[in-house]
């Protein structure tokens, strides 16, 4: 199977969310610069798809906060920015996060190789 | 600020267009399709300014690898009742026909046939209604509400005009 598909396609998908109210939370930010510096680490590698549309919900379920700011570089960009109920989300899933892949660390050590 | 010569621009907004098309198709919302598009613009933008694109030919190469990589079906905010708002649009087509046959019949000879597919159009209309309501966001959803409200909008005005008459 390709790499890009199947299960990295599933586990990226899963932490989306969590990396992209934690690049927001440094400070606001546009879409194409959440995307560059996601791409900075390169195993998330997360599309355009499926970032704008997560921003979208994240905007629909509160937890982020859009506003125009004019640009030098071509037409208003759409700043996106952590709302309260976004940074006790973060705060949530980065606990978790702490949690679930501590166990899944020592799972993965116990198992012996074949 | 980075400007596009007019060539570019068009293509600029006949690919964004295309891909806004295509969102509304796999269920988007208004939304979700201006922050994608609105997106994908400031990237083409971006890409201008650090000189990895400047003409029409360039904006169409840019638009086309953005385009490969993308899963517009299965964004993270794809809704998930895209599918209950298509079978609302459903039972709105098919509830139609019965509908307006039961009332011809009703009409004319006002049998307990025509009354059974009177009741059954508006019964149909009734429930793609309410799952057009509750989908309402998908393009779908919306056809089902239009076509559902003119449908029992129809019958009010007969029902009215029967009484009257």
């Amino acid at each position: 199977m390709d790499a890009n598909d199947g299960w990295t396609k599933q586990m990226r998908k899963g932490t989306a969310e969590l990396c992209v109210l934690a690049i927001l939370a440094r400070r606001e930010s546009y879409g194409y610069e959440i995307l560059q510096q996601i791409r900075r680490q390169p195993s998330i590698a997360l599309q355009e798809s499926t970032l704008y549309l997560l921003l979208g919900r994240l905007l629909k379920d509160g937890l982020v906060s859009a506003r125009m700011r004019k640009s030098g570089e071509g037409p208003p960009r759409r700043y996106f920015e952590l709302t309260a109920l976004g940074r006790e989300r973060l705060a949530d899933m980065s606990a978790f996060w702490h949690g679930f892949s501590a166990d899944v660390s020592e799972l993965i050590k116990e198992t012996p190789d074949d | 600020m980075t400007e596009l010569d007019p060539a570019a621009e068009r293509t600029l907004d006949r690919r964004l267009k295309a891909i806004a098309k295509r969102l509304g198709k796999a269920g988007h919302d208004a939304e979700d399709i201006d922050i994608v598009v609105d997106g994908l613009r400031e990237q083409v933008h971006d890409m201008i300014a650090s000189g990895d694109a400047a003409d029409a030919g360039a904006i169409d190469a840019a638009l086309d690898s953005l385009e490969r990589s993308a899963d517009w079906s299965e964004g993270a905010g794809a809704d998930s009742g895209h599918g209950l708002a298509k079978l609302a649009l459903g039972i709105a087509c098919a509830t139609a026909p019965a509908a307006i046959i039961g009332a011809m019949i009703a009409d004319a000879m006002g049998g307990d046939g025509g009354a059974i597919l009177v009741t059954t159009g508006l019964a149909g209309f009734a429930v793609a209604l309410i799952l057009s309501v509750l989908h309402r966001r998908t393009v779908y959803g919306r056809a089902a509400f239009v076509l559902s409200t003119i449908g029992l909008a129809l019958f009010v005005l007969l029902l009215i005009w029967s009484v009257i008459g």
